[in-house]
């Protein structure tokens, strides 16, 4: 296997690790609050959350690639705080699959969260139990099934991106050359024994990512009494 | 003294609620379903926003619910999945309501008798040991003013009399006060020593079990109950019977071991009931009590007849065909047959 290959495919784990776990943080907390929320902007939100599901990428990465650039005020700021560009940087491929990551990260956390709510959260109200309490004891460990189906569909979904990698990062190798790129230049040169070692490496990872999305997804019925 | 008012508009009557009660260890909370029975406990409890909640004159309203000093339990309430019995028990214990409460885990396991099933999955018990294991969460989380939505709905009806008569002890050890819904009025009459009937967000009556639940019988076209008091004297093995005596008085009963608990109450129903003028002699029952008849009315068309057994008030009913052919009087001397007891 090529040293370049192995370098996109720690950069691709790397990316889609950093990816799901930002989006963790992010999302637990918002999808606590759009789960209890049944106000007139829900369709709004929802509608904006689930966005990057039928956008393309190179839609998304477009827009990004304008955000990023030195003459938006975004890129400017960026520039002032780091002293770097993030356009065709690892940082902007990051940020870049944190919103094309997105839905897949929310959606299986605002189901937990309204499940827990509808079936166990008025019980622990019933019982005394203070919002903290709540929310620390009962509600993140119920979660816990839900948490974990986020992190392996956020992480899988985030070693396919290409188009979005390609539009913000470029093909900079060590940088943002993902594995799916890496994997395109190999079919482009006709070097087809590389593009196999990749695409099966790949397909095991995804697969081994779905079988660990499956347990947890059996893990939250098992949770239903 | 214990006063309640609450007002909350729903959308077909208003939940409107003034009481002033003795003071009381259980209160039964009897009605038709829709009547607003549940609403009532979760706007106390504050699951739900009402106008106004005032107990003993205090507003609670505003409170949140980990703030009111109550705990509810739900119908159907479920118990935390991800920990198993014993996990739910010390869950509540640790993370819940009060802390100075007397009542410890080992008492509640023992008293409920839920020792075996302390290591169980949660999901694989059954309906009535869920129940069992909900109530003592519930008592765990250590506050003196406890309502219960049907809380003892899956438990057949001997589990259900021993686990209510344990409520009174509880009640009485450890003072606290049980409010406990129910559409039966044979588990109201039997924990109960206060009851109310709640009718689309009112209340229609209230007072001491027996005196309400006359009046439901009357109004309601329920088929009375009677409540028995009585002591035990002995255990007859050869027979598998308890021989109990009704309390100020020297008449026996024979009854099943399964009928007879510490509460030493037996719930009569009507059908299991037959009048006769004259003693019966050679039959089957051998639980015949002599009775005086002191009032009839014909209420729905059946007459309802009021005995006294040595103190203690019996309801039967009789179809007017059978009325008219006997030719009771009131101040008669009757003998009442009770079947279904050994």
């Amino acid at each position: 296997m090529l040293q370049s290959d192995l370098t996109a495919l720690w950069l691709t784990i790397k990316l889609a690790f950093i990816t799901a776990v930002l989006l963790l943080v992010f999302c637990i907390p918002l999808a606590y609050k759009l789960a209890g929320y049944n106000g007139k902007f829900k369709p709004f939100l929802e509608a904006l959350i689930a966005m990057p599901l039928v956008l393309p990428p190179t839609l998304l990465g477009f827009y990004l690639l304008v955000l990023f650039s030195p003459d938006h005020a975004f890129g400017q700021f960026w520039f002032w705080l780091t002293g770097t560009q993030l356009a065709f940087s690892f940082q902007g491929v990051v940020i870049g699959s944190l919103f094309y990551s997105l839905p897949f990260v929310m959606q299986p956390l605002v189901a937990g969260f309204k499940h827990i709510n509808q079936t166990y959260n008025e019980a622990a109200i019933a019982l005394g139990l203070s919002p903290f309490k709540r929310f620390v004891h009962l509600i993140i460990p119920l979660l816990k099934p839900s948490i974990g189906s986020a992190f392996a569909l956020g992480f899988a979904h985030t070693l396919g991106e290409f188009g979005l990698v390609l539009m913000i990062g470029g093909n900079i190798q060590g940088q943002t050359q993902v594995v799916s790129i890496a994997l395109y230049d190999h079919v482009e040169s006709l070097n087809y024994t590389a593009a196999h070692q990749l695409s099966l490496i790949l397909l095991a990872i995804s697969f081994a990512c779905l079988v660990l999305l499956f347990k947890f997804n059996k893990s939250i019925v098992g949770v239903k009494q | 003294m214990i006063k309640l008012s609450l007002f909350k508009a729903l959308n077909n009557f208003d939940l409107d609620i003034n009481l002033e009660l003795e003071s009381f260890n259980v209160l039964g909370v009897y009605g038709p379903s829709g009547s607003g029975k549940s609403t009532l406990l979760r706007c106390i409890s504050g699951l739900e926003p009402a106008k106004s909640v005032h107990i003993n004159n205090q507003p609670v309203h505003e409170l949140p619910s980990d703030k009111r000093g109550i705990t509810l339990q739900l119908q159907s309430c479920p118990l935390f999945p991800h920990l198993d019995v014993a996990g739910n028990l010390a869950f509540t214990q640790k993370h819940c309501g009060n802390k100075q409460t007397s009542l410890t885990l080992q008492y509640v396991v023992k008293t409920l008798e839920l020792q075996d099933l302390l290591n169980r999955d949660v999901q694989s018990l059954s309906g009535g040991e869920r129940q069992r294991v909900v109530f003592a969460r519930t008592l765990l989380a250590g506050q003196k003013f406890i309502m219960l939505d049907e809380p003892f709905s899956a438990l057949d009806w001997s589990l259900r009399f021993k686990t209510l008569t344990k409520l009174n002890e509880l009640a009485v050890k450890f003072n606290i006060k049980f409010i406990i819904v129910s559409h039966s009025l044979k588990e109201l009459l039997f924990c109960c020593d206060t009851l109310i009937q709640l009718d689309k967000g009112k209340v229609i009556n209230q007072g001491a079990s027996a005196h309400v639940a006359k009046a439901i019988y009357a109004n309601d076209r329920q088929t009375p109950l009677s409540l028995i008091n009585y002591d035990v004297v002995k255990f007859d093995e050869d027979y598998g019977l308890y021989q109990l005596q009704l309390q100020q008085s020297e008449q026996p009963l024979f009854v099943l071991p399964a009928l007879v608990d510490s509460s030493n109450k037996l719930i009569i129903e009507s059908e299991q009931m037959s009048l006769s003028a004259l003693k019966p002699e050679q039959t089957t029952h051998s639980n015949v009590l002599k009775s005086v008849l002191t009032q009839a009315e014909l209420i729905n068309n059946k007459w309802q007849l009021t005995l006294n057994v040595d103190g203690q008030t019996l309801y039967c009913l009789a179809s007017r065909r059978v009325w008219d052919k006997n030719d009771f009087k009131v101040g008669d001397v009757l003998y009442t047959t009770i079947s279904n007891l050994e």
